[in-house]
């Protein structure tokens, strides 16, 4: 029967060649059908649950006392590196290789967190002391060898400065910051006196501008840095019993006066010394803004509050259980650049906001946020963690010391909070 | 009536695609693990913006991610569709098997 109907087919399809596509289609469309609908309702299923695989208590990242199990996993790689001069060496050289700016903000990060370690007792004071020496030192040795913009991308190398003498309020304000952290462990002199110098620099350079904003680079004023700057000016008086807070407060009302961008309420990134919006940066950036509102924290509690809900207003997203930040808010689109690092389109998620958002999330206790971003972390971070040291393989070395300072911050602020009552 | 020897029945439509749907997932879970083995997993900083290593081997980084991005949601849809395909086949040949005997019924 069968011979007999292939037999039949093979002569009806050799007289009528059309024969067979109608049933051919036929077949086609039907086994299609079954594939669509197998594929939409599997799809269906899973893409809610997608996010699932990669959440985690959120204990594992942050806890209130003690340290976390990744932050000890990370704190080891950082430690390492630092207590090992010649991996130090390697992986700065690294650093400055793909950004001078990451080399010096890595170190920046790492001292503030190793602060908090310190206070929060998970790594001795001497032994923290001791690292967060070591940092400093190399780094004002660069700074005295290789002169102040060493840090600097290679436009701060020429350019020229509005206000005299050239200097950059990035430089100075990181570096008070670091020197500040180590004070609240440990008086040290030599630090004292550094910070003073610097403080003389700072302020009236900050005085000059209508926007009370000093340059991080030639006619560039970066909130990140003065954020930065303010912070340590504000733990510069708790420690050495100076005072600045009619300064702080007048920077205060001139940034919500002159700085802030009015459809979002949020501060602006850059901006010249007379608070011209900068090209650069001409509106609020994620790459900013979520460390910017942590800095104010110090400086007035309630304004800080205030630009992180907003920023978590516009900035702070979700996809499907996957939180991320936005670098600008939507409308307000820049162009990117090494700050934003690559921007997702459609979504506008950055990955170096995303980082900083966690830090965000972390100082202001948003555990919402803050658990769809480590979400997003162990799905897109890589983590790679060998001999009970972690890394995040897309990340780099100033990445995953913003998230070690994320997981550890809390004390340091809360002492400078205590010691300014 | 002679069925007709290129038109398949739902059941073995449904065998094939529940294959076809394997095969995908496996394929692309051996790309994934080859990629894993050959150490691309460390080129994905590429994703931070700056990548210290050359073109090449940001582009090693780049094709990881895809395939990482292909593993997390396509390999889970193809394994549930294939699941699902499967049971599709049960359901389609007990129909079938209840409308032969009801049919054999009919004919005694």
């Amino acid at each position: 029967m069968c011979a007999n109907a292939s037999e039949s087919m093979a002569v009806l399809r050799r007289n009528h060649p059309s024969y067979e596509y109608p049933m051919k289609h036929s077949r086609d469309i039907r086994s299609s059908a079954w594939a669509l609908g197998l594929l939409g309702v599997a799809t269906c299923i899973w893409i809610p649950c997608i996010h699932l695989p990669f959440r985690r208590s959120i204990d594992r990242y942050r806890v209130e006392e003690g340290l976390s199990p990744i932050a000890q996993k990370l704190s080891a790689t950082y430690l390492a590196v630092w207590e090992d001069p010649a991996l130090r060496e390697r992986e700065l050289a690294d650093m400055r290789r793909r950004n001078p700016e990451w080399d010096f903000m890595s170190r920046t990060y790492l001292v503030l967190a190793l602060a908090n370690m310190s206070m929060r007792e998970s790594v001795g004071r001497e032994r923290a002391v001791e690292i967060i020496d070591a940092i400093i030192a190399d780094t004002l040795d660069r700074e005295r060898e290789e002169g102040h913009v060493h840090f600097l991308l290679a436009y701060g190398h020429s350019g020229s400065w509005v206000v005299d003498p050239p200097r950059s309020i990035f430089v100075d304000g990181e570096i008070m910051l670091m020197m500040a952290a180590r004070r609240f462990l440990e008086e040290k002199a030599e630090y004292k006196a550094d910070m003073a110098r610097r403080l003389e620099f700072m302020v009236p350079r900050m005085r000059q501008s209508p926007v009370l904003c000093a340059e991080s680079y030639p006619d560039e004023c970066w909130l990140f840095c003065n954020t930065v700057a303010l912070a340590a000016i504000r733990m510069s008086d708790v420690l050495d019993d100076t005072d600045h807070a009619a300064f702080l407060s007048s920077w205060v009302q001139t940034a919500k006066a002159k700085l802030v961008e009015t459809q979002t309420g949020i501060l602006i990134s850059a901006f010249g010394v007379d608070g011209t919006p900068s090209p650069a940066a001409f509106g609020p950036e994620g790459s900013t803004i979520w460390m910017s509102a942590h800095m104010l924290e110090i400086v007035d509690p309630e304004f800080a509050r205030d630009q992180y809900d907003r920023a978590r207003e516009a900035l702070g997203d979700n996809f499907l259980g996957f939180g991320y930040s936005r670098e600008w808010p939507r409308g307000l689109e820049g162009s990117m650049d090494i700050d934003s690092g690559p921007v997702v389109p459609f979504l506008g998620a950055s990955a170096s906001a995303s980082g900083l958002a966690v830090l965000g999330a972390a100082a202001f206790e948003d555990q919402d946020c803050l658990g769809s971003l480590m979400v997003s972390l162990e799905c897109g971070g890589f983590p790679s963690e060998q001999e009970g040291r972690l890394r995040y393989l897309a990340s780099n070395q100033v990445g995953d010391a913003v998230l070690l300072y994320a997981m550890t911050e809390g004390p340091l602020w809360t002492e400078v909070r205590r010691r300014m009552q | 009536m002679t069925e007709m020897p290129d038109v398949l029945s739902d059941r073995q439509r449904l065998r094939r695609l529940m294959r076809a749907f394997l095969l995908r997932a496996v394929v692309t879970l051996i790309v994934c693990a080859v990629l894993h083995l050959l150490g691309f997993r460390k080129y994905t900083c590429v994703l931070s913006g700056t990548s210290p290593f050359g073109a090449i081997r940001s582009l090693c980084g780049i094709v990881y991610i895809m395939f990482y991005g292909l593993a997390i949601v396509c390999v889970p849809v193809f394994l549930l569709a294939a699941v699902l395909a499967r049971a599709a086949e049960l359901v389609v040949s007990i129909g079938a098997s209840h409308r032969d005997a009801a049919s054999q019924m009919q004919t005694e």
